[in-house]
Parts: C-alpha cells; structure tokens; sequence
C-alpha cells in the first residue's frame, strides 16, 4: 500500500462517502416528509367518511359510525357549544372548549399524536379524532438504521473493490520500475520485456525502450567519437616524438636540428587546428557559444569566399551564380560553413573539374548550393558523411580528419537550418544543398 | 580589438564583459588571477582589464609581470580602493589608469577607447584615417569620402584592426587573434573572406593590401 494506490483508494472512498451522505440526507428527509404528508391526508379522509357516515337517527338516537376507524384511534364528539358528547380513548376534557377546524400535535407518553378537528354538519356536532405516529416513527427508525448500517458497508466494500483494481492497474508499473532498476547495470543494450496487454502501460514500456535505444546509440557515438579523437591526435603526436627523437639521437648541424623543429613545428599547429575544430565542435554540442545574428546575405558571404579561394590558384573552374539570400546569422560562423563546403568540393574535383556555386530563395528559404564535380558520394552513405571522422574514401588527406561536414551541420543546426545531399544520378558528383531561414526586410 | 578582463566578481565581470562585446571588441573574461597572468602573457591583447582584489594573484602583481615581460599593453586598473597611495601605488607599477568602483559603463568605454588611441602614438585625433576612409571608434561609425559604409561588426573591427597599424604587415593569424576571442576562434581562412568583403564594401581594391605569404597591410 502507500504510494498511488493509497491515495487514489482514500480519495475515492472519500468522493464516495460523501456522495452517499448526501444521498441518504435527502433520501431520509424525503421519505420523512412524504410520510407526515400520507398519514396527515389518509387521517383526514378517515375523519371525513367517519363524519359523513355518523348521522343522527330519527329517535334522537345519535349513531356514531366508528368501524371506519380502524387505527386505534381516539375519538371525541362534542356539541356546538364545546361540551363532550361522546368520546371513545377516555381522555377526551368534557368541555366546553372552544374548537377550530384543523391539525395539531400533542405528546401522550413520548408519542406524538396527530388530532384532526372539523365539523359534520350532518349531525352538528365537532368530530375530534386523535391517531398515534409511532408507526410512522418507527418506519423512519427503521430507514434511517438501514441508511447507518448501509453508507459504511458501502463505502467499506467499494473501498476495498478499489484498492483491488488499483493494485490491478498499478502492478505493471511495479513490475517495470523493478525491471528498469536491474538495467544500466550492466550497460544500456538491455530492453525491458515488453508486456502483453495493449494498453497505455505497454507503450509507456515501448517508450521506454525506444528511449533507451537512444541513448544507447547516443552513447556508442560518443565513444567512437572520443576514440577517433585520440587516435587523429596519437597519430601526429607519435610522429612528432618520433621526429624529436631522431633528432636528439646525436649531435647534428643546426640546419638539421631547424629542419627538425620546423617540421615538428607544422605538426603541431595541424594538430592545433584540429583540437580547435573539436573544440568548437563540444561547445557547440553543449550549446555553450551563444552566437552573433546580424543581418548578412549568404550570396555577399558565398561570393567572398570563391573570390578567396580563387585568389589561391588551383585548376579547378568555377561557375558561380548569386541571387540575393538575405539570413539572419553570426558571419563567422557563416563563412566556417562556406568556406568549409566549397573546400570539400575543391578537394573531391579533379584537375580541371568545374564547381557550380550558387545562392537563392526558395520557398521562404535562403538556399546556398555547391555542386563539384567529383566522384560524388554513394547513396547508402549520404547520412554518413556527416558524422564525425568519417572519411567516404580510404585515403586521408591530411587536415580533413573527417570533422568540416560535421561542423557544416552544426553551424546549419544553430541557424535552424538543414544541410543535406541532392540526389543526382551517379558520376555527377556531391551536390550539397544548404537551407537557411530567409530574412525579412 | 581584444581585451582580457580579470575580474572576480561573476556579476560585474558579466555586466562589463556584454558591453564591451556589443561595442564590438573581442573579450577573454578570466576569473582569476593566475589564468589572467598566463593569458595576459600568451595572448596578443591590445588592452588589459584588471581588478585589483583577485583571488590567486593580485591585479597589482600581474601588472608588474606584464611590465617586466617587457609588454606595453595598456593596462587600466578597476578597484574599489580609492586612497591616493594605493593610486599612486597602482601607476608606479606600470598601469596606465585607474577607475573606482563604482564606475559608469560609458566612463569605462570612453577611457579604454582614450587608452586606445594614446597607445598608437601616431595621432592624438580619435578618429582613424586611411585615405578617403574614416573610422570613428567612439561612434562605431566608418565613412568613405563623407558617406557611411555599412559594416558587420567582425569587418569592423578587421578594419579598426588593420588602421590601428598602418603600413604594419599583419598576418592572418595575428590579425585573428586581434578580433576573435577564445570562445569564438576561427580558422585563420576566414580572414581571406573577410579582408575580400571589405574591399568590396569599401569599393577599394588598393586599401588593403595583400602581402604574398605574409598577409596583410593598410597602405599607409
């Protein structure tokens, strides 16, 4: 007990009680007043006949028709002037009283009496007739040690009825929350037994294990991730130590030990660039740079950066066409994304290849395409190239280490964007389709 | 232009660090004292910020290794003591000004950008000129032949950058230590971009010019 079960059993008992009181409440004082109503209007009826039937014989003699009552009631006749003429009960004061038509109530022994008083003008005489409620009494009684006895059984039994489909509902979810503390244990490859039923509790199961499949594969990239971040940096540093230790392994020229420190020089600021570039990557991952917008248009940003690269010769050609793209966006940022894209494609196209580089709108949308002409990238490896490390060709290059496209997604994810690859038929090359938010005004 | 903050107290640092990112300079904020030595020694920065009280190392001690090192970054103190020794105290060991707290936001604006400009040497007028090109540090404003030219705040400060030097070579890596600060470092490639969009910007190809392998340089 405790918990769920306890609470949801005690407000419903407690809902349910106080139904059932305030039920019996108007039940009992309905019944009451319908009772008082019946008894006042079948002794009226009783006084009525008892009356009309008396009559006065020709002898003077006056016959008093009392089989009509048949309640053990008490009779009192009296004349005009209030004096007793008759009476059965013995009770009756002999008079003279002054009489009313109407009912009231007195008490004989605790008992309330009911006493009707009219006059038969059949005979001119009062007809005071007096019945006993103790029937009607004990009738209520009788109710209300039925309501006394009835409300708690009730509300006993459907408590108890209660706490029973209670544990009923509540029992799976005990069974998960046991399940779900013996996993982790032993890592997250473990799913809950998914249970029979079809009901709200078997998909929160589904839910769960959807949720745990998640994290598992959340987790195992993350360990591939560190992993290949190690090996890209064990890779250099092995060189570099391998370098100095040649070096040192005996006297040399100052050229030779230049030569040495130059090179090991270059090592460690490509090694520089990459720890930057995962640096940059975890912080945007953790969403901790919070990041300029300022009014920039992707064809200015685009066109700048071809210019730039122009400017550093290559044999490649370019065809560019820049319609206004106006975005809202932090231009360093910005421009790490172009720059990183039109990179890649100098990197993929041969010798004398073409790059169509392109800015435009496209249903309310800044799109920036770039379109080398390349081997192109194979169709079961389109979502691949994006995550991090991961090189489509065995060869590396390098300073690629496989991060710019990740990075590209990142800068694209910060500006409510997407980044993805068009399909185009084979050997035409990676064509990479960027979509920004447009700008107003 | 890039300044380092050392300042302890979380509220302050933040207030101080957000006004002078939105007038457009590149903050490194170090919370304490050792960090703020070793970054006041690693990094190229054009101005220091020191608050006198810091945990670890004193805004005094770091003032007076950054001296020795021979650095002649100008170095405005901020401190809650305002005793006329503790002043003199403060000068004597190389900083350049001296700010009580409290101060007003713009009174530290004003007074960094008037360390700024006497560091330069060159001209006591605040205003920067190459040529036809004019750039207004107080106002954030840049004008060619009288008319304004719209510029986002890293060509900005790319061009406040290269006219603080004139007729010095930057190369790309210096220059982006200037205007980047460490939680938004770029690639220095970047910077090829961005000298490529002031150019246009500013409708002058001969400006700026490219040194072969070196980098860049504002034509005196």
């Amino acid at each position: 007990m405790g918990g769920i079960r306890g609470r949801l059993t005690l407000w419903y008992v407690l809902l349910l009680f106080l139904t059932l009181l305030f039920f019996s409440v108007v039940v009992y004082l309905g019944v009451e007043r319908s009772l008082y109503r019946w008894f006042d209007h079948d002794l009226a009826q009783e006084v009525q006949q008892f009356a009309r039937e008396s009559e006065l014989e020709d002898d003077g003699e006056l016959d008093l028709e009392y089989e009509v009552l048949s309640h053990g009631e008490e009779v009192a006749v009296y004349d005009p002037q209030g004096v007793l003429v008759a009476e059965v009960g013995g009770l009756a004061p002999p008079g003279p009283l002054r009489l009313e038509t109407g009912f009231d109530t007195h008490f004989k022994n605790g008992v309330p009496w009911r006493r009707l008083t009219i006059y038969a003008p059949s005979v001119k005489l009062w007809v005071r007739v007096s019945r006993s409620q103790e029937d009607v009494r004990a009738s209520l009684r009788a109710l209300f040690g039925l309501l006394l006895v009835g409300v708690p059984l009730t509300v006993l039994l459907a408590g108890a009825g209660g706490l029973f489909l209670a544990s009923r509902l509540l029992n799976p979810l005990d069974e998960i929350t046991r399940r779900a503390a013996t996993l982790g244990a032993e890592g997250l490859s473990e799913r809950l037994q998914s249970l029979e039923s079809d009901d709200e509790l078997a998909r929160l199961v589904e839910t769960f294990n959807q949720m745990l499949g998640r994290l598992d594969e959340a987790f195992a990239r993350q360990k591939q991730f560190t992993s290949d971040a190690a090996h890209e940096l064990r890779t250099p540093i092995a060189r570099l130590l391998t370098r100095a230790e040649v070096a040192l392994s005996r006297p040399r020229e100052s050229e030779e030990y230049q030569a040495s420190l130059n090179e090991i020089r270059e090592g460690l600021e490509s090694m520089g660039t990459l720890v930057a570039k995962l640096l940059a990557l975890a912080r945007s991952d953790a969403g901790a740079v919070a990041f300029e917008r300022e009014p920039l248009d992707l064809a200015d940003l685009a066109a700048d950066a071809v210019f730039s690269l122009q400017e550093e010769g290559g044999a490649v050609r370019w065809e560019t066409y820049f319609a206004p793209a106006p975005v809202l966006g932090d231009q360093t940022r910005l421009t790490e994304l172009v720059l990183n894209l039109l990179e890649n494609a100098v990197r993929h196209t041969p010798e004398g290849g073409t790059i169509k580089v392109s800015t435009s709108q496209r249903k309310g949308q800044a799109e920036l395409s770039v379109h080398d002409s390349g081997p192109g990238v194979p169709e079961d490896l389109k979502e691949r190239i994006f995550e991090r490390f991961y090189q489509a060709e065995a060869s590396r290059h390098g300073q690629g280490a496989g991060l710019g496209l990740p990075i590209c997604r990142s800068i694209v994810a910060e500006h409510g964007g997407e980044i993805f690859l068009q399909r185009e038929a084979a050997q035409r090359g990676a064509h990479f389709v960027v979509r920004l938010p447009l700008s107003r005004g | 232009m890039r300044v380092l903050l050392v300042e302890d107290d979380v509220g302050l640092g933040q207030a101080v660090k957000q006004a002078l990112q939105e007038e457009g300079y590149a903050v490194d904020w170090a919370h304490e004292g050792e960090m703020g030595q070793d970054l006041a020694l690693l990094e190229p920065y054009d101005l220091l910020l020191l608050d006198w009280m810091l945990p670890g190392r004193s805004g005094l001690e770091i003032c007076s290794v950054v001296r020795s090192s021979g650095r002649e970054v100008p170095i405005l103190m901020l401190t809650a003591r305002d005793a006329v020794e503790d002043r003199v105290t403060g000068l004597d060991r190389g900083a350049d000004d001296y700010l009580v707290k409290p101060f007003a936001l713009q009174e530290l604006l004003a007074r960094l950008r008037a360390l700024l400009r006497r560091k330069e040497g060159v001209s006591r007028d605040p205003v920067l000129k190459a040529g036809e090109v004019h750039l207004d540090p107080s106002r954030h404003e840049v004008t060619k032949n009288g008319e304004p030219v719209s510029l986002t705040k890293k060509e900005y400060q790319l061009l406040e950058c290269l006219m603080r030097h004139p007729g010095q070579v930057l190369s790309r890596d210096q220059i982006a230590a200037h205007i980047w600060d460490y939680d938004r470092s770029a690639t220095s490639n970047v910077v090829d971009v961005y000298v490529r969009g002031l150019r246009r910007k500013l409708g002058d190809e001969n400006l700026i010019r490219t040194v072969r392998g070196a980098g860049y340089q504002l034509e005196p």
